[in-house]
């Protein structure tokens, strides 16, 4: 299982790839930002995306828009994780194909219960 | 600002005779010509200060004509207050976070440190025992205290790595304050451009202020907010609970 963990604050890429190697989750990389995260999604055999909304250049709702709209991609589970809080942003979100949505700060337990649900819904 | 008001045809003559009285020893002559001097020198600086008052005056009394007012009101005026929340929310989750990881790391050092001394006190017995110093019951006890001692580091090591999470955790806020701090500056970024824009209509007000377009007109949806403000209720899910309630009832 390999994880993309996309967050321009890099004490939060660090936060999100602790608990996810608390999860035995330990394969992941890190990208500061939507565009860069895209390259290397399409270069690398990534098997789960964890991003931020907010960042520079391309932001995190853009990133999951361009990962639906690439063949290659779309079929990519992303879990978004940010403090975007908005209904509207969280409908956005939802309705541009996003498999979970955690709001910061979160705890533990929350990631784990988020990321448990995607999986089984992959596998289920 | 305007030129140099002080004419050389003045201020030559006085230096001249200036220079004169000084090598006569004419001290009262000479005190008198310095004397002329500075209120020259005060003269024109009074007059460049009162040239900037009347254009700064001029240039407020039409304001609500002028596009410096265009670049002030894409500042949002709830910008201010909303600055001021986020400065002092960020002084709270900066407490909060430093209270969280003190209190844990509190709670954690005694738990290393009876590690530590149970380790200590056994790892000495053991010594004994190699050396054959203990008797029958001191051994059966020692393999007791031994067993005892594995547990209860394997329940210390579970109870340190929850500790850990914690503090891990609660560096969350350098992110949440980060994207607070960030939107602060952008608002004293744009007022600083706004005050260079005024003072320079102000002292020329010939040339009409530059009308580039504001940098943070950029689409506030698609690059994100930033983390919610404790005041506001309008719209915002508050907390996990209510992002999954939303979520469920959009079929999730």
């Amino acid at each position: 299982m390999k994880i993309l963990v996309v967050d321009d604050f890099s004490t939060m890429r660090r936060i999100v790839k602790n608990l996810l190697k608390e999860l035995g989750l330990s394969n992941t990389e890190e990208a500061e930002d939507g565009a860069s995260a895209l390259t290397m999604l399409k270069g690398g055999e990534f098997d789960f995306l964890v991003t931020d909304w907010n960042m520079p250049g391309m932001s995190g709702i853009e990133l999951l828009k361009a990962v639906r709209a690439d063949d290659s991609l779309s079929h990519l589970p992303v879990l978004m994780v940010t403090a975007e809080s908005k209904r509207e942003q969280i409908v956005e979100a939802a309705q541009a194909g996003v498999n979970g949505y955690v709001v910061k700060p979160f705890t533990a337990i929350t990631l784990k219960e988020k990321i448990d649900k995607i999986f089984e819904r992959m596998t289920g | 600002m305007e030129k140099s008001n002080l004419k050389q045809k003045d201020v030559i003559p006085r230096a001249q005779a200036l220079l004169k009285e000084l090598e006569a020893g004419n001290d009262k002559a000479a005190s008198e010509l310095i004397d002329e001097l500075s209120v020259m020198k005060e003269r024109e600086l009074f007059q460049g200060i009162g040239k900037l008052t009347r254009n700064l005056h001029d240039t407020v009394s039409d304001f609500f004509d002028d596009t410096v007012l265009s670049k002030f009101s894409n500042i949002d005026q709830q910008e201010f207050p909303d600055a001021l929340e986020r400065l002092n929310y960020v002084i709270q989750m900066t407490e909060e976070s430093a209270n969280t990881t003190l209190t844990v790391v509190e709670e954690t050092i005694p738990l290393s440190e009876n590690i530590e001394n149970r380790g200590n006190e056994l790892r000495r017995r053991w010594g004994d025992l190699r050396s054959r110093k203990l008797t029958l019951n001191e051994f059966k006890q020692l393999s007791n205290d031994i067993e005892d001692y594995l547990d209860y580091s394997i329940d210390m090591s579970v109870q340190l790595s929850s500790k850990l999470n914690e503090v891990l955790l609660a560096q969350g806020f350098q992110d949440l304050t980060g994207q607070m701090i960030k939107r602060v500056i952008t608002l004293v970024e744009n007022v600083e451009d706004s005050l260079v824009e005024l003072i320079a209509a102000a002292s020329d007000r010939q040339s009409p202020p530059d009308q580039t377009t504001q940098q943070s007109g950029s689409d506030p949806n698609t690059k994100g907010e930033g983390p919610a403000l404790p005041s506001t209720k309008e719209g915002v899910a508050k907390g996990q609970d209510e992002v999954d309630d939303l979520l469920a009832s959009l079929g999730f």
